[in-house]
């Protein structure tokens, strides 16, 4: 008779839970948006909406201009993963194949420099951002978030890890040191620069507080910002937030599952926590 | 191509990794560059590929000073001993890779990828990647890929020192054929004395940075210039006796013995060593010359044996035909031959005879 495996059991049942716990919050919006308001607000909820109704999601669009919020956040995110990948790789480069006085002091001071909140910059970058008249303006939501000390600290552990042998090799075979970042470092980084391009997409994606300040006219504002159109004075009509959420969530949902097999075995190489 | 050295010194702070090196490298030679590890060797090599800065000193390819250029401007192949091998890039895509850094058309590069394939034997493995690869072939590869571009000479770091004992064997008879079939000058590195005996044309042997003595494998072995070069090569190790010299004869510490070996006159009471190969000792041999040993111990190996014998303190070994008749504990008359017996000045080291 073979064993009965109890540790798989309690193991799965554990993984169970734990999965249940994180998807419930997006299976419970995502059934939400199609209730009425009075469904929404009875006691005791029900799970199950009694009847399917997209019109929630009609009056979305029409509560904020949810078309336009979604390309400024599809520019933002994507000028900000550009532009960030462009500066992480560039200085973990710098700051693991070459050799310059002062480097690794340099190096120091800006890890240290990670333990300054972001919120402790608001006011600063505020200031710069509105001397360069940059309120209420794309390149305002953009420009702040360029670069990023910890994917750069994470990148370069990276490419430390690689042997000094191969980027010989690549100079011996005739490769410049550029050519060397592009076409040796960066397909072996592959995982960890994928891991980081997601993180930071949903990091930009999601980001709220910034384009808070810095955005007030309808030109400027992205999607987290428009949800916050469905809390009115009137109370919150959670249908409609939740229709809306969905919108919101689903282009992440996707990248996430197009990269899923990558970000993982990034996570795994990496040793980064997603 | 010809590659010069001359008084190539590298420091690295205070300590010198080679120092004042100077030695010419022939043309379409295999040439070892053989040495204890930590003695500069690979350094040497990496100066040569212009990885490692040169400290003084000047590398002349051909007449050419190249001692300042840059590693990518030399035209040399390196074959580090971990192979280097780029992880991401298939077999095919390693080889093409300088060649596709040159902008050599792809045409061009996937023919000359098909001859290098046919030369070191890989042609069914281009499409597999290096962590697919077993030690062996991914040596071939890194070869391979270091001849893309018609290097004008090869440079090997410690080859053979990645892959098991058979591989071992089969690699540097590799090595050998793949040097003989294109020609190209190549400089390897190794510790190993069977290695760099078996397969250079020329060794270069080194010690501390200072290059010792620098010659064809048999005459190194026949005609070491120094106590390190006798003790180096050879195995079994090469014997040594400490004594001194009386009457023209010499003495071996702690005995009684006199033993004529000196062919010139040498300065009276020197402290001297005296190196005998283990071929050289004739076991159970009487001669005019020949002096008491005794038999401390008998290890089997097939046809010849070899035998251990005692002088004073010091220990012997000499090989024996298997169909002796002595025991352990006999007292034996041993004769010397005239070749592989060498007289050293304690002190300095320098060969006296």
């Amino acid at each position: 008779m073979k064993q009965f495996p109890i540790k798989k059991i309690v193991v799965y049942l554990l993984l169970s839970l734990g999965a249940i716990t994180m998807v419930f919050p997006y299976v419970w919006m995502i059934l939400s948006s199609f209730k009425t308001p009075a469904e929404v607000a009875t006691t005791p909820p029900t799970w199950w909406p009694s009847s399917f109704a997209f019109t929630n999601f009609v009056y979305a669009f029409h509560t904020a201009p949810f078309g336009q919020y979604f390309i400024n956040s599809l520019i933002v995110t994507s000028c900000v993963v550009l532009l960030t990948l462009t500066t992480t790789i560039l200085a973990a480069f710098a700051f693991s194949r070459l050799k310059f006085p002062g480097r690794d002091i340099l190096f120091t001071g800006l890890l240290a420099l990670m333990m300054v909140p972001f919120e402790m910059m608001i006011i600063t970058n505020y200031a710069t951002i509105s001397k360069l008249h940059l309120i209420n303006t794309i390149p305002g939501l953009i420009i702040p978030f360029t670069s990023s000390i910890f994917y750069t600290y994470v990148l370069r552990n990276f490419f430390l890890s690689i042997p000094d042998s191969l980027y010989w090799s690549a100079r011996i075979d005739g490769a410049s040191n550029w050519q060397y970042l592009w076409k040796v470092m960066v397909p072996i980084a592959k995982p960890s620069i994928i891991t980081i391009t997601l993180l930071n997409a949903i990091l930009s994606w999601n980001s709220f507080l910034w384009p808070l300040l810095i955005a007030n006219t309808n030109s400027a504002r992205t999607l987290p910002i428009g949800l916050y159109a469905f809390i009115t004075e009137g109370g919150v009509r959670y249908e409609r937030l939740m229709a809306a959420a969905t919108i919101v969530v689903i282009p992440m949902i996707i990248l996430f599952l197009l990269a899923r097999k990558h970000i993982i075995s990034g996570v795994a190489k990496g040793g980064l926590k997603g | 191509m010809q590659i010069h050295v001359e008084n190539l010194t590298k420091r690295y702070g205070k300590t010198i990794a080679v120092n004042d090196f100077s030695a010419t490298f022939e043309e379409g030679k295999l040439i070892a560059l053989l040495g204890p590890s930590g003695c500069g060797k690979s350094t040497m090599l990496y100066m040569l590929a212009g990885i490692a800065p040169v400290t003084s000193g000047k590398i002349l390819f051909d007449g050419t000073d190249v001692t300042y250029l840059p590693p990518e401007k030399r035209n040399v192949g390196l074959v580090f001993q971990n192979y280097a091998l780029y992880p991401h890039m298939s077999v095919l895509a390693n080889i093409c890779f300088p060649l596709e850094i040159a902008k050599v058309t792809k045409k061009e590069r996937l023919e000359r990828a098909g001859e290098l394939a046919k030369l070191v034997h890989i042609e069914d493995l281009m499409d597999r990647k290096p962590n697919q690869l077993s030690g062996g072939q991914q040596q071939r590869v890194a070869i391979a890929r270091a001849l893309a571009k018609r290097p004008s000479f090869l440079l090997l770091d410690e080859p053979l020192s990645n892959l098991d004992a058979r591989l071992r064997l089969e690699m540097r008879e590799e090595i050998r054929r793949i040097q003989k079939d294109t020609g190209v000058t190549t400089i390897f590195v190794t510790h190993d004395q069977e290695e760099a005996m078996s397969i250079s044309d020329s060794v270069i042997l080194m010690k501390d940075g200072v290059l010792q003595q620098y010659a064809s494998p048999q005459e190194l072995y026949d005609e070491p210039i120094n106590s390190f070069a006798a003790d180096f090569l050879g195995n079994p190790p090469i014997n040594k006796i400490s004594g001194t010299i009386d009457k023209g004869k010499f003495i071996p510490e702690g005995t009684e013995l006199a033993i004529d070996v000196l062919k010139a006159d040498q300065s009276e009471g020197t402290h001297v060593t005296l190196a005998l190969r283990a071929e050289s000792l004739m076991v159970n041999h009487k001669s005019p010359k020949s002096f008491p040993a005794l038999v401390d111990n008998l290890f089997v190996m097939g046809k010849e044996e070899i035998v251990a014998l005692r002088i004073g303190d010091t220990l012997l070994r000499g090989y024996i035909d298997a169909s002796h008749k002595i025991k352990i504990g006999d007292e034996v008359p041993v004769s010397l031959r005239s070749r592989g017996v060498f007289l050293f000045d304690s002190h300095s080291g320098v060969r006296l005879q």
